[in-house]
């Protein structure tokens, strides 16, 4: 079949660096419906993705995203979206600021500056890639990939990894929520809330590298990916006591055999600072 | 003296394979050896090129990149020959995979050409994948000297210090040897059925024919 | 090499066919590797992902970590040195920039250790796939302050091998951080290299305080270096940053820091015709003389040979020891020669050189991530011979 390439529109074309595409990531990949669903919750706002959006990345598959779309933005080195943000914000505060990175960069190399920001409280939107791989680099271990994992780096066992809801939660962020890049549908909402908070903003996005990390670890295929992010998905119940926050009830199961069994989603935190 | 063997092809066609399988070869034949690869940024589909250099084992290698006049040119992609054919020399063997490579202009000197269904006798063997090591297996034997005429080209390569060529000479149970150690379990039958293939293939060919 | 998980020998003496960055991991691990504290970055992450496979599988089993960035590795790798271990980490130009201030606080501190830096193109995130020779300067300047590490650099994959473990006696036997320069050309090229039996080079361990120890047959006097007394052993092991005496006790006055300091640049000077001597090839009879190191002095080694099957009466001088620069020896080499520098930077290299031979050379400058081939030097070659 023919393909008459200039017939063809994508639905969000004037959001898109259309000189900048195709993107560079894996057929598969959840980095190019992340994505998506980044541009539709930024518009969902209403704001203006040129005069009152900014959008900085890191070092990773995931900080390649800054270079496709039209919002303001800038691809930092490794590590360091975090305090490049933060100089934007503070240097204009009229400006929304959204980080979008991956999870070695936001909380590996830039662990640090993480909880500096949720400390800080100054406010921003950062919106985690988390793979829990290295995956740019080969496939190394991430500070997300879980105790039992085949990573090049984990040949003889892995450490704990972080729970970044509970992290966060406990850095202080004032905006908390998980879902995973198959939930399109409901995350440009969640974007929109979380932009739209006044504070620090968290949303651990459970995405997937089936090309490397789940090629080993249980979700080879794409298709396998999304099933599975569906079905492991259980949405919180908020209860009274506060107990739906709990590490054991954020916490996320995954068998390496078969990928994740059980994702905690929703919205944990929701307050303006 | 030495033998430059540059094989080229596109992301997925396994090029890296057959390198390392002819360098590993040759160092299991207590040769010296350099392979160099170079990737364009792409992943799939992108140009993927390995560069081979042998010699006898207490020679130096000293630049390690193939850029003129290579003893042995495999292309297994369009895309490859477009890119090397300006290297062609007068003593260069060209081996090209009949499906995957349509045009090939020929009119520069160069020693040898053959255009081998090298994918075509992989799907017989049952799977495309093995298109490299048929190719591999042809090359093993050009590789095997016995009197076959890429000895004779070394001598006329290396007049200076030829002295014995089949000093050079990598003979295919060392190809075996690599191919059973270094492939994944299952794909080693069909690996050593592919480079049998080629081997014969090599063989069975009469040089008049081509050149 | 197929390894299995389960103890393993240190030394895999015998034949290899593997790449630069195996090469280096093998050589920490011979000379008695213990911790390794890195963080991933492209060309160097083969070194550390060999490491982790080798390293906690050993007899004596050693110590890996992947950590969460360059300042967090070259800091943990100072503190295991500490411990009496010998500690490396491995990086390339992005990471050797935040690795400094770590590097200014180990060789104020007299900790020994290693880092592989494995040249990209620059500066910032650059080329991280193509080779570089850019970070030369660097490795004597990049952090504040005075002061001079030794730093070696390796042409060929059984270098990498040889150098390590060369680096590792250096750091030990002076009680300094040394520096080993490999290139992405050198870290996946893969080349046959033979790793000895044990004992067959010489592995050396830092002097307990009191202690003299030797290198190559040489003593190392402790006006020079001083025994290190670690964590953990008799008297209180201290020190700081901040400039201090004998004793590692902060010590401000301008007298103590002036023999400290003399004392860190002397035994350096003292010591460095125990480091990697550079290699002469056919200089006897040149009147051009090529001056490259790493992967370059590869191509410029092809050139030479090119150039003298058509008479051309060229050699090449191949540096191995980068710091201190062998001025004396240069000035030797290049008398009443012409000079051609060749490196894959804009222009380092010609500095060291110019200021040894107090000269204008001639020079060849390939920053744009590609070696220099054979025939651009040989254009140069016959440019300066007419």
């Amino acid at each position: 079949m023919e393909i008459d390439f200039s017939k063809l529109h994508h639905n969000l074309e004037d959001k898109l660096t259309s000189k900048m595409l195709p993107h560079i990531w894996c057929s598969g990949c959840s980095l190019g419906t992340n994505l998506q669903s980044l541009v539709r919750g930024a518009t969902l706002t209403g704001l203006d993705m040129d005069k009152e959006m900014v959008m900085i990345s890191g070092i990773g598959c995931t900080g390649r995203a800054s270079g496709y779309v039209e919002f303001d933005g800038f691809h930092t080195t490794h590590g360091r979206a975090i305090p490049f943000a933060t100089g934007v914000k503070t240097g204009n505060p009229n400006l929304e600021v959204i980080v979008f990175s991956g999870d070695g960069d936001l909380f590996s190399i830039g662990g640090n500056h993480f909880i500096h920001a949720a400390r800080r409280k100054i406010d921003l939107t950062i919106i985690c890639t988390n793979n829990s791989v290295y995956g740019l680099t080969g496939g190394q271990a991430s500070p997300t990939s879980f105790e039992k994992t085949t990573t090049t780096t984990t040949v003889v066992e892995n450490l704990r990894p972080f729970n970044l809801v509970d992290l966060a939660l406990g850095a202080g962020a004032d905006f908390v929520a998980r879902y995973t890049s198959a939930h399109f549908k409901i995350l440009p909402r969640i974007i929109k809330a979380a932009i739209e908070t006044d504070g620090v903003a968290f949303i651990d996005l459970i995405s997937g590298c089936p090309a490397i990390y789940g090629k080993k670890n249980g979700y080879p295929t794409p298709e396998y990916m999304v099933r599975n992010f569906l079905e492991a998905s259980v949405e919180i119940e908020v209860k009274e006591d506060g107990s739906h926050l709990l590490p054991e009830n954020t916490v996320m199961h995954f068998d390496r055999t078969k990928g994740y069994t059980k994702i905690p989603v929703g919205i944990f935190r929701r307050q303006d600072k | 003296m030495r033998i430059k063997v540059k094989i080229a092809g596109v992301g997925g066609q396994g090029v890296q394979l057959i390198g390392k399988l002819l360098a590993e070869s040759a160092f299991r034949a207590n040769l010296n050896v350099a392979q160099a690869v170079k990737y364009e940024p792409s992943t799939s589909g992108g140009l993927t090129v390995a560069d081979v250099t042998i010699v006898p084992e207490d020679e130096i290698i000293g630049y390690p990149y193939i850029e003129a006049n290579p003893s042995i040119l495999l292309v297994l992609a369009q895309r490859g020959w477009d890119e090397y054919k300006h290297i062609v020399g007068e003593n260069t063997v060209i081996l090209a995979d009949e499906s995957n490579v349509k045009s090939l202009y020929l009119k520069m000197k160069h020693k040898a050409h053959y255009t081998i269904p090298f994918g075509k006798t992989a799907i017989e063997l049952g799977t495309e994948k093995v298109m490299n090591v048929v190719a591999l297996g042809f090359m093993a034997e050009l590789l095997d000297f016995k009197g076959n005429y890429i000895s004779d080209n070394l001598e006329e390569m290396h007049p200076h210090d030829s002295g014995d060529s089949t000093l050079l000479e990598v003979a295919p149970e060392k190809f075996e040897e690599s191919i059973i150690d270094l492939s994944p379990q299952k794909f080693r039958e069909v690996n050593i059925s592919a480079f049998k293939r080629g081997y014969d293939m090599s063989m069975s060919l009469d040089i008049k024919d081509h050149l | 090499m197929k390894l299995q998980m389960k103890k393993q020998s240190r030394i895999l003496a015998g034949r290899h066919l593997d790449s630069g960055n195996i090469a280096v991991a093998e050589g920490a691990i011979y000379a008695g590797l213990h911790g390794y504290y890195g963080y991933p970055i492209t060309p160097s992450t083969s070194i550390m992902e060999r490491i982790v496979k080798r390293l906690p599988n050993l007899e004596d089993p050693g110590y890996f970590l992947q950590c969460e960035d360059e300042i967090a590795s070259i800091t943990s790798t100072i503190g295991c040195s500490w411990t009496r271990k010998k500690a490396m980490t491995a990086t390339s130009g992005p990471g050797f920039s935040l690795m400094q201030e770590g590097i200014g606080l180990a060789v104020m501190t007299e900790t020994p250790l290693v880092l592989v830096d494995v040249m990209r193109g620059g500066p910032s995130t650059g080329l991280p796939t193509f080779p570089g020779q850019q970070e030369l300067m660097q490795a004597h300047f990049g952090s504040h302050g005075d002061y001079i590490i030794p730093t070696f650099a390796p042409w060929s994959v059984q270098e990498c091998f040889d150098l390590t473990v060369e680096a590792f006696n250096a750091a030990e036997a002076l009680r300094t951080p040394v520096f080993l320069l490999s290139d992405q050309v050198l870290s996946s090229l893969k080349e046959k290299f033979v790793i000895p039996e044990e004992g067959a080079l010489e592995v050396v361990n830092r002097a307990h305080p009191g202690e003299t120890i030797t290198w190559k047959g040489e003593e190392i006097s402790e006006e020079y270096v001083i025994g290190m007394n670690c964590f953990g052993e008799e008297r209180k092991a201290f020190s700081t940053g901040l400039s201090h005496d004998e004793s590692g006790h902060v010590d401000l006055s301008a007298g103590t820091f002036s023999r400290m300091t003399n004392r860190m640049f002397s035994k350096i000077e003292k010591y460095q015709h125990l480091f990697p001597k550079a290699v002469h090839h056919r200089l006897d009879d040149a009147e051009i003389v090529i001056v490259s190191f790493g992967s370059t002095a590869r191509s410029a080694y092809e050139a030479v040979e090119i150039a003298r099957e058509s008479g051309k009466k060229v050699g090449l001088f191949r540096l191995r020891t980068l710091w201190p620069f062998p001025v004396k020896e240069l000035e030797e080499v290049t008398k009443n020669r012409e000079v051609i520098v060749v490196e894959m930077a804009r222009d380092q290299l010609t500095w060291p050189v110019e200021r040894a031979i107090l000269r204008r050379v001639y020079h060849i400058a390939y920053p744009q991530g590609v070696i220099p081939p054979p025939s651009v030097i040989l254009g140069k070659i016959v440019e300066v011979g007419e």
